[in-house]
């Protein structure tokens, strides 16, 4: 990042190859839509690119690029709360073939079924700290929490997301 | 001791709770809660990630050449374009001197025509990454091209020190992938590339053109130690779906 923010915009495809995939699911399981994440990701590679000379030299590179798109996706959330019905909310599991067995990609697809049944706050934040393996205090930096704040959340969203989980295999 | 949900959850991500534990051996209702929070955790940690789609990735690619140009301030496609104009005044210059016969005008346009094409070839060998991006993208937008450019386009391809430029040319010639040349070429360049985003790129276009001798360099790619993980999932994926 230190190269891109000196003006050698080549880096700014390593960055892409490096972070792209996980900013991109990160987007796509937090909206459960795949239009809006792909604009999203564009955006924030254009973003990281406009605003490099705001990195501050010595910090953490992904944690600098997931704070930009938590902010572009709080703003996604406020959108969505006002336009809630121009929405449809999408299958968002890799194709049957990345996932390999047929118990897993069931297990996968009743998962995300699940997470369309939480808010859009909560489903982030496992997002981030379950599909995305952030640590606590990671999370908690970039929320501006205690760690002992994001750990109760997170439990609490798990057994949340754990009803409606099972709720899904009696219907 | 009555355990909580977010007891039992602590003890999944590793937090030790020997008390827990021990009751877990022993209370088959705490165990069945224990399992079904167990098997949410888990499947959230092992699922999937989706693969970036190619769309985005080109405009993303697209968006740093672009932003390359502005910090160079490079002005010379600006300059081919003005020769292509004076080229043009001339011939219009020409045609109200008098001499308006029908063939003369097609060979001016021809040479018009001509002329634009060495300007994209010339573009392609000397000029900044985004000007041979440029240019690629002029080809494409022609519809038709001759044996030159398409081998303009295949030394890009195989050449061209930006993997922006060589992505820019795959993108080009996926438009005349109907002709078994550019099939064959190809096929021959994969081998060649080393890009992660080319590699799965080319590899798509070549299955989706149901180009069944790509399955062989498939093969060598899934060998080679550095090829990395999405580009061997790629090509065994290609592999299954061409055999």
């Amino acid at each position: 990042m230190s190269l891109v923010k000196a003006g050698q915009l080549d880096y700014l495809n390593e960055l892409f190859s490096r972070y792209s995939k996980r900013i991109y699911n990160y987007f796509l399981k937090s909206t459960l839509e795949r239009a809006e994440s792909d604009d999203l990701t564009q955006e924030l590679f254009i973003r990281v690119m406009k605003y490099r000379n705001s990195y501050k030299e010595g910090h953490s590179v992904q944690f600098w690029i997931f704070q930009i798109a938590r902010n572009m996706i709080k703003d996604h959330f406020r959108k969505m709360k006002i336009h809630k019905d121009q929405f449809n909310l999408v299958e968002v599991i890799p194709e049957r073939e990345d996932v390999g067995d047929d118990e897993l990609f069931e297990r996968e697809k009743k998962l995300h079924r699940a997470m369309k049944e939480l808010s859009d706050e909560k489903r982030e934040l496992l997002v981030l700290s379950k599909f995305q393996g952030m640590k606590y205090e990671q999370i908690a930096k970039m929320r501006d929490t205690t760690v002992s704040n994001i750990k109760v959340q997170v439990h609490r969203t798990i057994k949340e997301l754990k009803e409606a989980y099972f709720q899904l295999e009696e219907v | 001791m009555k355990m909580t949900d977010e007891q039992l959850i602590a003890l999944i991500e590793g937090e030790p709770n020997e008390e827990l534990e021990a009751q877990l051996a022993s209370d088959s209702n705490l165990k069945k809660r224990y399992d079904e929070l167990k098997e949410v955790v888990e499947a959230m940690s092992t699922s999937g990630d989706v693969e970036v789609p190619f769309h985005v990735q080109a405009g993303v690619l697209s968006a740093i050449e672009k932003e390359k140009n502005k910090v160079s301030g490079n002005q010379s496609w600006l300059q081919i374009a003005a020769a292509v104009a004076l080229l043009i005044i001339g011939f219009g210059a020409g045609k109200f001197s008098g001499t308006d016969s029908s063939n003369e005008l097609m060979a001016l346009k021809d040479e018009v025509q001509s002329l634009k094409e060495v300007t994209l070839t010339s573009t392609l060998q000397r000029y900044s990454a985004s000007e041979r991006i440029m240019a690629v993208n002029q080809i494409e937008e022609k519809g038709t091209v001759n044996k030159q450019l398409v081998s303009t386009l295949i030394s890009t391809l195989n050449s061209d020190e930006s993997p922006n430029v060589r992505y820019a040319a795959l993108q080009a010639l996926q438009k005349f992938i109907n002709n078994e040349d550019v099939r064959a070429e190809l096929v021959k360049s994969l081998e060649a590339q080393n890009d992660p985003l080319i590699q799965i790129s080319m590899i798509t276009i070549l299955v989706e053109a149901e180009e069944r001798s790509v399955i062989a360099p498939l093969k060598d790619i899934i060998e080679k130690e550095e090829t990395t993980p999405e580009v061997k999932q790629q090509a065994e994926i290609a592999i299954q779906v061409l055999t």
